[in-house]
């Protein structure tokens, strides 16, 4: 299973992990296939996935009330 | 000692030497044939389970690379046997890699994250919550022929033909407005990407990705050319990330 590291504060901080994740555990070169190890743990991807639609949708609800684009950090 | 693979770079793009990776241990180069080298560290035995923490690690490295010259970002969780072991894999196939940084080359990965209208939410589609990854292409009905076994094995066979026929009916206008807000973004930032990438996360998640390959001084206008686009049509609803290392645009020149 996945660590329990995954503690992010605010939900912009979640869509960044969401953002990272989806970058660097589904794109990105792959030089030779057999040799890829366990630390590419699907499990990682379901709550990567999992904590960026939580947050999407809550900051689907805030910017509408709002009005205005939340753009995330750099 | 098994080694893990962070970036491939052109030769003389040196990792600092306060710079850790995974597991905090020092990154070094291993250089291959051709104008190839790669940014790797040791992998200590029993480094555990994925986490949050290892993926941040290692973008944390490829972001380093990134600021001396855009690398090739390997993908997360790809180790190798030895440095000798490495170097087979990348001489092997010196004139793709090469071709690949130079496609890359002087830029970086901006991501549009573009949610869709019409959105039941992900608790109304659990399937779609551990469906397949990412593909490349917009994907928003991917989930229904899996659906579609237990729910024959029901034998509710008429209400699940109805509910079958109505997530096809909303698949297709998802996927039919996803186009046309595809379509507006390319407009929108037409002459600032060299490249551009689209992929889904997952078919419930009623949004999907936009990433376009930015030459590194075009970053700002680009940031310009979405925020003027947003409001100029308030019911568009997009968030910017970036720069990133170009993952999406990371595959090997000809496979």
């Amino acid at each position: 299973m996945v660590g329990d590291d995954i503690e992010p504060v605010s939900d912009e901080e979640r869509l960044v992990l969401g953002e990272l994740l989806n970058h660097v555990l589904d794109k990105g070169v792959v030089i030779a296939g057999d040799v890829t190890i366990s630390v590419a743990d699907i499990d990682l991807i379901r709550v990567g996935l999992s904590l960026y639609l939580t947050s999407v949708e809550t900051l689907e609800r805030s910017s509408s009330s709002r009005g205005d684009l939340p753009v995330l950090p750099d | 000692m098994a080694i893990y693979l962070y970036c491939l770079t052109e030769p003389g793009c040196e990792p600092p030497a306060e710079l850790r990776g995974l597991a905090g241990e020092a990154v070094r180069v291993v250089a291959a044939a051709g104008r190839v080298a790669a940014w790797v560290s040791d992998l200590p035995e029993g480094l555990g389970p994925a986490t949050a923490e290892l993926a941040r690690a290692h973008d944390r490295v490829v972001r380093a690379a990134l600021a001396h010259e855009t690398p090739l970002p390997a993908r997360f969780g790809q180790s190798f046997a030895s440095d000798a072991a490495l170097r087979r894999e990348l001489d092997s196939r010196t004139a793709a890699l090469e071709r690949s940084l130079g496609r890359v080359r002087g830029g970086v990965e901006m991501t549009v994250r573009v949610l869709l209208s019409g959105a039941s939410g992900p608790e109304t589609t659990g399937a779609g919550r551990s469906g397949p990854r990412a593909r490349e292409g917009v994907h928003t009905q991917g989930e229904v022929e899996t659906a579609g076994a237990a729910g024959v094995a029901g034998g509710a066979g008429r209400a699940y033909m109805a509910r079958l026929r109505e997530r096809q009916r909303e698949s297709a206008e998802l996927k039919r407005e996803a186009e046309f807000l595809q379509a507006r973004v390319a407009r929108a930032v037409d002459g600032l990407a060299r490249e551009e990438v689209c992929s889904s996360v997952m078919p419930g998640a009623h949004s999907f990705s936009l990433s376009h390959l930015v030459a590194r001084e075009a970053v700002g206008e680009y940031r310009l050319a979405v925020d003027s686009l947003v409001k100029s049509d308030p019911s568009l609803r997009m968030l910017v990330s970036g720069p990133w290392a170009p993952y999406s645009f990371a595959r090997i020149a000809g496979e």
